[in-house]
């Protein structure tokens, strides 16, 4: 009585090797970092959704200025010379800094909260990422669809590769395996008593980012989900997508 | 050493190494920075964490760098400003500063067009985010790169309405990084 498990290798399909194309001008972008995120206060603000627009009445004088600064810019932006923002990076300048990011949550944050905290991280930069790449893309048939688009040009955008080998049970599973996560090319497996070589535990903090990055992008799409991730054998990890209605 | 021969060795050293689009880099640092902010009490320990982080990352960058760069021996100071003016920066975050300010020798600044890491970013200019300096992380990349090359730097970053980021290294002693974030547009 086994759900009947559909494989379908991504291999075809060629790489995209040069970097997505730049959007076109006039651009207009939803804004990134919110002002509420950046308070020092103690008690949490709660988190502001990327596409609500900006509140035209605000109580904050700070809030009033930004939107005056926003249009200023955008007014600027529209009439100026502005380049295209699409650039390239080094691709090991993004894996220092998420190492350095791991770092430094699992640092100051209790274990508790460790792998809360960097999914959130992950969440809402996966959110914000997703909103770029699909901007002048058509609209999504379905999950499948959703799904299929960031094993291809979303896992592209972020590690040069698509997924390369997605399953589903057509109920809402949907596991992606990657045969060479990029964030853990640079873990090194433990030996064992047995010589065989064993995933060591702290690797696992090293996938939760990613997991909250496929949160964030499904969510942003409007499919509500949890991913959580696995490590079989270094450098191999496997995603699972459980959809929740 | 020529500065259009740095800026060649700088071009050919970012195209050997594999391009991804920054918006992953820019937005997770945007993600860091918000996460950093809401640890910490004020804006002097946001910047004292940032800088941490900067340093540990330089100086596991550095080997990188010296690694692909093909940089030579380097036998003044004047060309290790010139080096992470033109290829250093290069190399990692694709855009190129300018060197300028000399003051003896021991003393200049780095300019910049544009804050690599604020494409997309727009603070609120509240007292308290004022004294944040967003882009931290750079001056503890370069403080943590240099020292584990050579002497120690220390980098200090302030902010002005410049449109330009402007690092300026005392040997030795300080540094001081003037900078703008760049600002979003919002629908």
């Amino acid at each position: 009585l086994s759900s009947p498990l559909l494989s379908s290798p991504l291999l075809s399909s060629p790489l995209l090797s040069s970097p997505l194309p730049p959007p076109p001008f006039p651009h207009i972008y939803l804004s990134l970092l919110q002002p509420p995120l950046l308070s020092f206060a103690p008690s949490p603000t709660p988190p502001p959704s990327p596409r609500s627009p900006p509140p035209h009445t605000s109580s904050r004088p700070s809030t009033e200025l930004c939107e005056r600064i926003h249009h200023s810019k955008l007014h600027c932006a529209m009439s100026g010379k502005k380049k295209s923002l699409a650039r390239a990076v080094n691709a090991s300048s993004v894996d220092f800094l998420h190492m350095e990011c791991v770092r430094y949550v699992v640092e100051s944050a209790c274990p508790e909260e460790i792998p809360h905290t960097l999914e959130g991280l992950g969440f809402s930069v996966g959110q914000r990422l997703v909103e770029r790449y699909t901007r002048d893309r058509p609209r999504f048939k379905d999950t499948l669809d959703i799904i299929k688009f960031v094993c291809k040009e979303f896992w592209v955008g972020l590690y040069s590769k698509q997924i390369d080998n997605l399953r589903t049970n057509h109920r809402g599973v949907y596991v992606l395996h990657d045969h060479r996560f990029r964030w853990l090319m640079s873990v090194s497996p433990e030996a064992s008593a047995k010589g065989v070589p064993v995933v060591p535990a702290l690797a696992s903090r090293y996938v939760v980012f990613p997991c909250g990055l496929v949160r964030g992008a499904l969510a942003a799409l409007g499919v509500a989900c949890t991913v959580s991730a696995d490590i079989h054998k270094l450098p191999a990890c496997s995603f699972t997508i459980k959809v929740t209605k | 050493m020529a500065t259009s021969s740095y800026k060649r060795l700088g071009d050919q050293a970012f195209s050997k190494v594999e391009h991804i689009n920054s918006e992953l880099f820019m937005l997770t640092y945007g993600a860091l920075v918000a996460q950093v902010v809401k640890d910490s009490e004020d804006a002097a320990e946001a910047n004292r964490q940032l800088d941490q982080m900067g340093y540990n990352i330089g100086v596991r960058l550095v080997d990188e760098f010296l690694a692909r760069s093909g940089i030579g021996k380097i036998s003044t100071f004047r060309e290790t400003a010139e080096i992470i003016a033109k290829v250093g920066f290069k190399m990692f975050l694709n855009v190129i500063a300018t060197v300028g300010n000399w003051s003896g020798d021991k003393e200049y600044s780095l300019l910049f067009d544009e804050n690599p890491l604020a494409e997309f970013v727009e603070l609120p200019r509240d007292d308290a985010t004022k004294a944040l300096f967003y882009s931290n992380l750079l001056c503890g990349v370069l403080r943590g790169a240099l020292e584990s090359v050579s002497a120690p730097f220390h980098v200090y970053f302030f902010y002005t309405l410049l449109l330009l980021i402007r690092f300026y290294f005392i040997y030795l002693f300080i540094c001081f990084i003037y900078s703008l974030r760049c600002s979003s547009l919002l629908v």
